[in-house]
């Protein structure tokens, strides 16, 4: 090979594959013949193989050059970098679906190579895209590519890039992970204060999805500092996120006041996401206080807020926590009512599992309005669907409170099939003590009837009465 | 290229024995194949793939890279695709609901002479000289993402589509054997790599997948539960050994003269990995050029 194809050869090395057409925007100086030429010479060599239909380096073999163009990523390597840069960009305008996903991807890696912060700008942009779709996949895949220019990102961007993989690592649910990347970029003082202070929430939220309030508290309590002093746009998220912290941990005077505030600095900064979660959160605060008028009241509050951002899907959560509060004041007909809107609104987005939990929610108000069938049929709908979805344990609760339910109806045959069914999915479940729990109760509900020891001495003590009755009868009768 | 990586194939007998027993009994119908890069994985993962073109077994083939990341809608589109796209209509459907598309159906022509391969051809191109049916085609309108008025859970649209897609699967497997070939899944994100073991190689557990086979190769051996491991065949590519580099050397045409010391030198020099084997005949041949 002479100096020309080592050249060519170590400048395919920045595109992850390449094809005739990649190879000609790399080395735009060689006309059609000898581009030709010189891509099939480089299709020749044990170092390249043959994939999705075009060509790459071995992984080992990409790994050295690229290795060597990051050792120095200056004059050749930005060049031929924004080339590709360019390029997939230029795809990626007349792709849709998949294609312009792959597209973006490659714009995004080489953009990093041509002008790191635009390419990290633009890592984020296609992140946040991911991660509101649910593609965590995705995710993943734009934070590896990410990270082959680890050597030479700075840390400011290696903080940036850090902190979407912990956002990442929480979306899992991978909780040590999410917590040491989330500190990290909390304590980089290279990132921007606003960064740092968003990093320190989510940890904090990170610990509140553990259930570990003491250390949420600390942490948000830690984000509100630090958020005064640059990244006050924060503060209502924080103020919100802290107060529910003090709520599930029992100090509600404390959750009360917190909420309220961070309504206030929702309403002043005309954020009205937040105020809608304020007030919903709230509206949980002073049900847990008793104070059921005035949770039903945040509540309506919220979904007032909500139906501004036509928000249906969160309004669906909130019409759900109304069903409960009126619950609470057994107002079993608005109870209902609640729980069908929120019902129907999942309908409607198609979440099935929503739609199983509303039906299972209205079982007990249909039985307090003795609608027995209707209790029945959610029932049993609620269970289709979750093990449709795949959702055993919540299957298995359902079965449980059916069981319970035929038992109060005297109906033993259909009793005893939904306790079985209800103890089986518990165990299938991996809920072994419940199920032990749920087995115990069904035995004792087998156990035949015995006759209550007091019964019997009532009796006894009723036949000596009347025994004593005709003894005296039979005396006076005598004289 | 291909023909050239055939041509210049050399041991791994073994492996392609265990494969071949897989694909007739099907005890084990899972095959994983694991090494270090440059062993040779996707090299056998490309006999396995000719070998099936002989015995005209259908197969779809998925290949990873840093930048084609197949997520598990992708595997299911390019299974899809490669095994016939009217098989799988109420799946295509389902993914154009999900994603906001209006789904489109036309009738192509398919061409079912010969080797009972069916090959679907876009806009009812015409193929060889019989043709014997029309089918309805529905068209993936291949976005990506989740439309906005709808809010189907992520787990809840995985569900739906693994299903009907299984269902679709389990129907072409019912008739005929199929093979599918994973390569560099080293590089499968998580969530895609526990879909796939979950719910794809998972269904194998039910009888209905019984002619269906896949073939992984990656360069890390997986985790398996033991309910795997009962459909799970490994193999770990190795070194090659001295007979391996001399015959090597005999399919890439170094003469006799040099191919005694040459191939010596060469199992020293390279330890027997098939890459670096590779590289240095080519260097070889460049220096002698």
């Amino acid at each position: 090979m002479d100096e020309a194809g080592a050249a060519y050869l170590r400048a395919c090395a920045i595109p992850h594959q390449l094809d005739l057409q990649i190879f000609r925007v790399l080395v735009p100086g060689l006309d059609e013949a000898a581009a030709e030429a010189r891509y099939k010479e480089l299709g020749e060599l044990s170092l390249i193989r043959s994939v999705n239909g075009g060509l790459a380096l071995h992984d080992q073999a990409r790994k050295y050059l690229f290795g060597q163009w990051l050792a120095n990523p200056q004059g050749q390597f930005v060049v031929f970098s924004q080339r590709l840069a360019d390029y997939f960009s230029h795809i990626a305008g007349q792709s849709h679906g998949e294609r312009l996903d792959t597209a973006w991807r490659q714009a995004m890696f080489h953009r990093i190579g041509a002008t790191a912060d635009v390419g990290i700008e633009e890592l984020e942009r296609l992140c946040r895209r991911a991660r509101k779709a649910g593609r965590l996949s995705e995710c993943e895949t734009l934070i590896t590519l990410a990270h082959e220019y680890d050597r030479v990102l700075n840390a400011r961007q290696l903080g940036v890039i850090a902190y979407h993989e912990a956002k990442l690592a929480a979306d899992r649910r991978q909780w040590p992970a999410a917590e040491t990347l989330f500190r990290n970029v909390a304590d980089n003082t290279e990132v921007s204060s606003e960064r740092r202070v968003k990093a320190l929430d989510r940890l904090g939220l990170v610990f509140s999805s553990q259930r570990r309030w003491r250390e949420a508290i600390q942490t948000f309590e830690l984000a509100l500092e630090r958020a005064r002093s640059g990244g006050e746009h924060e503060l209502p998220f924080i103020l919100h996120d802290l107060g529910v912290a003090y709520r599930e941990s029992g100090d509600l005077a404390k959750a009360q006041a917190l909420l309220e505030q961070a309504i206030r600095e929702a309403r002043a900064t005309e954020n009205v996401s937040c105020m809608a979660a304020g007030y919903n959160s709230l509206g949980t605060v002073r049900l847990k206080l008793r104070q059921v008028q005035q949770a039903i009241s945040d509540y309506k509050e919220s979904l007032t807020l909500l139906n501004q951002l036509q928000d249906e899907n969160r309004a669906a959560q909130v019409y759900n926590n109304l069903g409960a509060a009126y619950s609470d004041l057994a107002d079993w007909k608005t109870s209902g009512e609640m729980y069908t809107h929120s019902l129907q609104i999942k309908e409607n987005a198609g979440d099935t599992l929503g739609q199983a939990k509303s039906l299972s929610n209205l079982m007990p108000v249909y039985q307090n309005e003795n609608l027995t069938s209707q209790a029945i049929d959610a029932g049993k709908r609620a269970i289709s669907m979750f093990e449709e979805m795949r959702d055993p344990y919540d299957a298995a609760v359902v079965k449980r409170n059916l069981a319970k339910l035929y038992r109060r109806l005297d109906n033993r045959e259909e009793a005893v099939r939904a306790y079985t069914d209800a103890i089986e999915s518990l165990r299938a479940s991996d809920a072994a003590n419940e199920a032990a729990g749920l087995q115990q109760e069904f035995n004792d509900y087998l156990k035949p009837r015995s006759f209550p020891w007091w019964g019997c001495g009532i009796i006894v003590f009723s036949l000596l009465i009347l025994l004593g009755i005709f003894t005296v009868i039979a005396f006076l009768d005598s004289r | 290229m291909n023909e050239r990586d055939l041509s210049e194939f050399v041991d791994r007998a073994a492996e392609m024995g265990r494969f071949r027993d897989m694909l007739q009994s099907g005890n084990k119908p899972i095959f994983f194949v694991s090494g270090d890069s440059g062993f040779g994985k996707s090299s056998l993962l490309l006999r396995m793939v000719h070998d099936c073109s002989v015995q005209q077994i259908r197969k779809a083939e998925l290949t990873w890279s840093a930048t084609r990341n197949y997520d598990y809608v992708g595997i299911m589109r390019k299974i899809r695709d490669d095994l016939g796209a009217q098989n799988f209509n109420e799946f295509t459907r389902l993914v154009n609901r999900f994603t906001g598309a209006e789904s489109q159906e036309v009738q192509i022509k398919i061409n079912l002479e010969g080797s009972g391969r069916n090959s679907v051809a876009q806009g009812a191109k015409i193929e060889g000289s019989t043709i014997n049916t029309m089918a309805n085609v529905v068209i993936d309108q291949m976005n990506v993402l989740p439309r906005t008025d709808m809010a189907v859970p992520e787990a809840e649209r995985m569900i739906r589509l693994t299903d009907l897609f299984l269902q679709a699967l389990a129907a072409i497997v019912a008739n005929e054997r199929i093979v599918i070939f994973f390569d560099a899944v080293e590089k499968m994100t998580e969530e895609t790599a526990s879909w796939v073991w979950n719910e794809l190689l998972g269904a194998m557990r039910d009888p209905k997948f019984a002619n269906l086979r896949v073939v992984q190769c990656g360069q890390k051996k997986p985790s398996l539960s033991r309910d795997m491991q009962k459909l799970t065949e490994q193999a770990e590519l190795g070194p090659l050994g001295a007979a391996d580099v001399d015959e090597y050397l005999v399919r890439r045409g170094v003469d006799e003269s040099s191919r005694v010391n040459a191939a010596r030198w060469l199992m020293a020099a390279s330890a027997g990995r098939p890459d670096a084997l590779a590289n240095m005949v080519d260097a070889f041949f460049q220096g002698r050029d």
